[in-house]
């Protein structure tokens, strides 16, 4: 080895980070050139300097620290509980909303177009023999106030209603 | 929804579990964390809000914590990189306060009052200023990789790990980091390091 490429190494070869061959080559080249044997002395200073100790914390940092990290994960719990508690109030508010969209659309289905004729109950015998039927009789029409058009317009926009946008179209669609 | 509360039920006690053996490995950690954040600042203060700031974050990522690796280099990876954001949000600072420099564009730095310091703590004071001003007037890999093997003592691979990359690299930054602190100490501070050329001897 020629002291270009002991140089290089002298850090590697003072922290023993070298392979086994890599080090006798180094250290037999340093028994014979006190160029490197005082380049090496140097970089021991270095690193001695570098080993000095460094001032001490202030008092009580320890505690602080521990207590820094107790409030942060107190913090996080209490961001988790919070995310629960919103995702639950969301998802319930969209059931009733859902609730209410659906029982409309039922009312809506059921509804006859102008001119509006009061429904007896013989007649409602007659009809489909379903759940949005009963609906009817205990909802009647006449008193919505509702013109054909309108109703028809509403329907136009629940049937438009994108399937996978919530749960009030969703229920709209399975019923059709 | 009785589903995802007993999940919930099951991570907070996981949670419980993994706060201690952070608590635990904080304790083993926060003397190296603090004399690595030192090197880094430069400063008592900044130094403890850099090592409040990593022990928050790894907190935050505990759980992502790889255990076949060492908590330490896991942490001083936390503590460097933070410090690199630190420096960052620093130095956009710092161009405006740098119009209020010298003439020349030097800084003016604080002095203590020595006069009343007995000989060893002027002496251990002074390595400590030298020494810092050195650190700080190197290009920041160079001086992480020397921080890393002089004052925490790490093994080239560990600081490899730390650093995200090769054991060559780490040679190499090591190696001219060294020269550059030489080369300043021998400049700035002839007699420190004549003083530790006595003592070697
Ligand atoms: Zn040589």
């Amino acid at each position: 080895m020629n002291c270009f490429k002991v140089s290089h190494h002298l850090s590697a070869y003072l922290d023993s980070e070298l392979t086994g061959s890599e080090m006798l080559a180094i250290r037999s080249h340093l028994g014979i050139c006190p160029h490197c044997r005082a380049e090496l002395e140097s970089l021991k200073i270095t690193k001695r300097v570098c080993a000095v100790e460094v001032p001490s914390a202030t008092p009580g940092f320890e505690e602080r620290l521990s207590e820094v990290v107790r409030s942060a994960r107190q913090n996080g719990q209490a961001q988790a509980w919070q995310r629960y508690f919103s995702t639950s109030l969301s998802v319930a508010v969209a059931c009733v909303i859902g609730l209410g969209v659906f029982t409309s659309y039922l009312f809506i289905k059921h509804t006859p177009a102008a001119p509006i004729k009061p429904v007896s109950p013989s007649s409602v015998a007659q009809s489909q023999p379903s759940l949005s039927k009963m609906h009817l009789v205990d909802n009647p029409a006449p008193n919505s106030g509702s013109t054909g058009q309108e109703v028809q317009q509403e329907r136009e926009y629940l049937d438009g209603a994108d399937p996978l946008s919530g749960p009030a179209s969703a229920i709209a669609y399975a019923d059709r | 929804m009785a589903f995802t509360l007993t999940r919930i039920f099951d991570r907070a006690q996981t949670d419980q579990g993994s706060f201690e053996e952070f608590e635990k490995l904080m304790r083993q950690t926060q003397k190296q964390a603090f004399s690595l954040a030192y090197r880094l600042t430069g400063n008592v203060s900044e130094a403890e809000d850099l090592v409040q700031d990593a022990y928050i974050r790894a907190f935050r990522f505990f759980y992502r914590y790889d255990r076949s690796m060492p908590f330490s280099s896991w942490l001083f990876r936390i503590v460097t990189n933070a410090h690199i954001d630190a420096v960052r949000r620093k130095c956009k600072l710092r161009t405006s306060s740098l119009d209020q420099g010298g003439d020349d564009g030097s800084k003016t730095i604080e002095v203590m009052d020595s006069s009343a310091l007995p000989d060893a703590l002027i002496a251990e004071r002074d390595v400590n200023e030298d020494l810092q001003k050195g650190l700080d007037s190197m290009n920041q890999e160079f001086k992480m990789a020397v921080i890393l093997a002089d004052v925490e003592g790490m093994a080239y691979e560990e600081i490899a790990e730390v650093m995200n990359t090769s054991i060559g690299t780490v040679r190499s930054r090591i190696h001219r980091g060294r020269k550059h602190l030489k080369a300043h100490l021998l400049s700035t501070a002839p007699a420190l390091y004549e003083r530790y050329c006595d003592e070697l001897l």
